[in-house]
């Protein structure tokens, strides 16, 4: 006899106003093992993960663990029957420390009552410990990077011990190196016997990680399918109901090279970051690689002129910029796509329309200088069908899109804008395999008609398939570079893990 | 994906002003009831509407306010100051059109004030304005010997206006509708207006969008403080002297009027129509209390009550 499952979904159906996000799914997990759930954006993924959470209840059908029906009415309920969460977006409180973050309605207390701040603290130090995260427990979660908050959520969510773990998309922010700890900390977890769920679009860790994979699509189950005996394709197959091409679009074999139009002259802001100095081509794209701290960030912070005016030169077309706030930045032509699309990209509460239509507000104003309804909605709908937003309306608030398609609909903000200079930082996190061909698809247009486009990503895979040219970033400076095709990942990896010892000094210039 | 139609009952819970509309309808229909003629005649409801539209000005600039999520608490003392230097103005034989003129200008510069000393400072509007507001009190105070000041010339047209109607409507009817137009037409038709809602939306997300939130935060306290001149003008025009008592507690009121209209308090989002029926229903509950013939003092106690009531009714009718 099979053993019982640990959680069976049986016909579960889920409507938001009036539409369906799931329907009659049905499909077994069973204990002990890495069950992965993968799906296009707006599939239903996170949804199907929020009924476990006891965040969403089923309108019609049942939930079973190990055979007995159970009603998940509530977050503590799930916690009760020993299941615990990483939510794609991050749950944590930003004004609080990472150890009050990780004990948060478990405080550890004394029998009368008094909290115990240093059992919290040793505690939360081992938990990021064996995530080998090295992250002060005292720390505000707000002056975090995303990468390290997505490490607490993970840390907070291994430690309550529960039986059943639900993962979605855990690392999304995380780097190939955080990644494998992760896994790694995962399949001790599984030789102990617990239950994974695990949501993600990376196909390739999935099926390094998982011992079986059930597809959605449209909100309906297609199938489960032994990891061992099927294939990526497959699997993409399921997911979308075709095959689809290839990963990254073919560059474009240029016939002249195209001229320097981006200049940047040591630039320095803070302690932290630079001397930097490189210089960048139309039509390039100009690809950043570094680990954790290696200034990346930073760096595309300080070009936005987000942290005030940086020292240095920044010239584009032979032209001085005076880049002294992000105002001053757009209307210089430039643009950047945040990392954090929750905190530093959208309004949640806020339409699709309103959020996308931001940044070219002075655009869309009718003869009298009053905003247009119209030219709003107009321009809205427009970028929703160029980016294949899912959404039911203009109107839907931007917090209830799935969160691939919220990725779209930042993308689509920053690109309405129409600018010479792109930044991307972390540009197709939490993207299905189909929409992340057409965001690359879409960066190779853009640079062709003349846009240059710095990107940065924890996806490495993306960074060799994307650019053109790689500069590689440790300790606030480059260190090195690679022209495309030069670099190899496990080159690549090695040079952003070593990249100050193989070159102590002198950056290097573009 | 098939799409329901909405039903009429989620349409009608999806009007921002729901709240406000309801509690007003239903405390109209009470006071009816209880007192008959003596509240449903003409003459009481435009003196109501007078009444309401002190609250009602300044519940448009708190409205904007509160949509980009700050909150000002020197409404009602910027109110005093100008009703009061404007009286001692006109005492001091300044034209009518002048004094007029410096009362807004003086609004003007204490809501810049407050904006600047928020940014230049550091300081969350919320705490600048609750020391401003006994700044300001205790100025009016200090220039006015702590007496009314009514010696002055009522013929000009500003008296003449202000204790009458136009067009059927009481002066300060008339100016709360043109003031709150105009703060409609701001909030949801220009850019700075999305732009305000916007950072009270999310104000990280609206920096990283290139808005600068020190300016913006400037702006909308300067024009709080403009309006606030236009009622404590406004208020002198009616009571026809300038009084340092006048305006005591405005704040609590304008702040629940635009709560009570459906506003959020956690910013992004605001309605000036709502406000204005928020400011009409606490003027209607104080009027209520006055024909109920009960004690002052129960009157304020009652007030609140019916404030919480009425934006939990709000709540219930939008959430059932
Ligand atoms: N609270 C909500 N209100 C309205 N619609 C919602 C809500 N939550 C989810 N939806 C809708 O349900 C559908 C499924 O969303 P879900 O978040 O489960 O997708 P997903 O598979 O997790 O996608 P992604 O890979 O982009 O995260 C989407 O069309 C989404 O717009
Ligand atoms: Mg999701």
């Amino acid at each position: 006899m099979p053993p019982l499952p640990c959680i069976a979904f049986d016909k579960v159906c889920k409507k938001f106003e009036g539409i369906a996000a799931l329907r009659n799914v049905t499909f077994d997990v069973l204990p002990g093992e890495i069950h992965a759930v993968v799906g296009e954006n707006g599939a239903g993924k996170s949804t199907l993960m929020k009924l476990l959470a006891g965040v969403h209840q089923p309108d019609s059908g049942e939930l079973r663990m190990r055979g007995q029906s159970v009603r998940l009415d509530s977050p503590s309920r799930a916690q009760d029957h020993g299941i615990s969460v990483v939510f794609q977006e991050l749950s944590l409180f930003p004004h609080r420390s990472v150890a009050a973050n990780l004990f948060i309605h478990r405080e550890l207390a004394s029998s009368w009552g008094w909290l115990d701040v240093a059992a919290m603290r040793s505690e939360a130090t081992r938990a990021l410990t064996d995530l080998q995260a090295d992250i002060d427990p005292d720390a505000r979660v707000d002056s975090l990077t995303l990468a390290e908050r997505q490490l607490v959520e993970i840390a907070r969510a291994l430690q309550q011990r529960s039986r059943v773990i639900i993962l979605d998309e855990p690392n999304s922010a995380l780097n190939e190196a955080e990644s494998q700890r992760l896994f790694a900390i995962l399949r001790t977890l599984r030789s102990e016997g617990v239950t994974a769920l695990y949501v993600s679009h990376r196909l390739e860790e999935v099926f390094d990680l998982a011992d079986r994979i059930s597809v959605l699509r449209d909100g309906e189950f297609q199938g489960t399918f032994e990891t061992s005996r099927t294939t990526i394709p497959a699997i993409i197959q399921a997911m979308v109901g075709g095959p689809l091409d290839q990963a990254f679009p073919p560059r474009l074999g240029r016939l002249a090279p195209e001229p320097v139009v981006l200049e940047i002259q040591d630039l320095i802001q803070g302690p932290e970051l630079g001397p930097i100095s490189f210089t960048a081509r139309r039509g390039e794209i100009l690809a950043f690689a570094g680990l954790e701290g290696s200034g990346v960030d930073e760096l595309f912070r300080a070009l936005f002129a987000l942290d005030g005016p940086a020292r240095g030169e920044l010239s584009l077309q032979g032209r001085r910029l005076r880049q002294r706030t992000p105002g001053e930045a757009m209307r210089n032509g430039w643009a950047l796509v945040p990392e954090s699309r929750r905190e530093q990209g959208l309004m949640t509460e806020k339409s699709l329309s309103a959020n996308i239509t931001l940044t070219i507000l002075e655009r869309l104003r009718n003869a009298l200088g009053l905003m247009s309804g119209r030219r709003v909605d107009d321009s809205a709908s427009d970028a929703i069908r160029e980016f294949g937003i899912v959404a039911d309306s203009v109107e839907q608030s931007v917090g209830t899109l799935s969160g691939g398609n919220q990725q779209k609909a930042l993308l689509a903000k920053w690109l309405s804008t129409k600018p010479g200079v792109l930044l991307l930082n972390d540009p197709t996190r939490g993207v299905d395999v189909g929409a992340k061909r057409e965001i690359y698809a879409l960066c190779r247009r853009l640079a062709a008609q003349g846009m240059t486009i710095l990107v940065a990503s924890s996806e490495t895979d993306e960074l060799l398939g994307l650019a053109d040219r790689i500069l590689v970033l440790a300790k606030g400076r480059i260190r090195n570079e690679f022209q495309a095709g030069e670099a190899t990942k496990s080159v690549l990896l090695r040079a952003m893990i070593h990249g100050g010892l193989m070159l102590p000094e002198s950056p290097i210039d573009g | 994906m098939a799409r329901e139609r909405p039903s009429f009952l989620r349409r009608l819970r999806s009007i921002e002003e729901i709240g406000a509309v309801a509690g007003l309808l239903s405390i109209c229909v009470l006071l009816w009831l209880s007192t008959g003629e003596k509240f449903a005649n003409p003459s009481n409801l435009l003196q109501v509407a007078r009444q309401g539209s002190s609250y009602g000005i300044l519940s448009v600039g708190m409205t904007l306010l509160l949509a980009m999520g700050e909150i000002d608490l020197s409404v009602g003392a910027i109110l005093t100051l100008v009703n009061v230097v404007t009286a001692i103005a006109l005492r001091e034989g300044t034209p009518m059109p002048l004094a007029v003129f410096l009362g807004l200008a003086l609004g003007t510069s204490c809501g810049f004030l407050n904006g600047l000393l928020g940014v230049a400072l550091r300081i969350p509007t919320i705490i600048v304005t609750l020391g401003t507001l006994s700044v300001f009190r205790g100025l009016a105070l200090v220039f006015s010997n702590a007496t009314a000041v009514a010696n002055f010339s009522k013929e000009s047209l500003l008296f003449q206006l202000g204790s009458r109607s136009v067009l059927g409507l009481p002066t300060g009817v008339l100016v709360m509708l043109l003031v709150g137009g105009a703060g409609h037409v701001l909030l949801k038709h220009t850019a700075f207006g999305w732009r305000l809602q916007a950072i009270g939306s999310n104000a990280q997300a609206a920096r990283f969008s290139g808005i600068s939130l020190p300016r913006y935060r400037v702006a909308a306290m300067t024009l709080m403080g403009l309006i606030s001149g236009i009622a404590g003008v406004m208020e002198l025009a009616f009571l026809q002297s300038g009084s340092p008592t006048t305006g005591q507690g405005y704040e609590l009121y304008v702040i629940a009027s635009v709560i009570i209209g459906g506003t959020a308090l956690a910013g992004g989002r605001g309605t000036i129509v709502g406000a204005l029926l928020g400011a009409l229903l606490i003027a209607v509950i104080r009027n209520g209390l006055v024909l109920l013939e009960l004690s002052a003092y129960w009157g304020t106690a009652v007030t609140g009550a019916v404030i919480i009531a009425a934006v939990a009714v709000g709540n219930l009718v939008k959430k059932q």
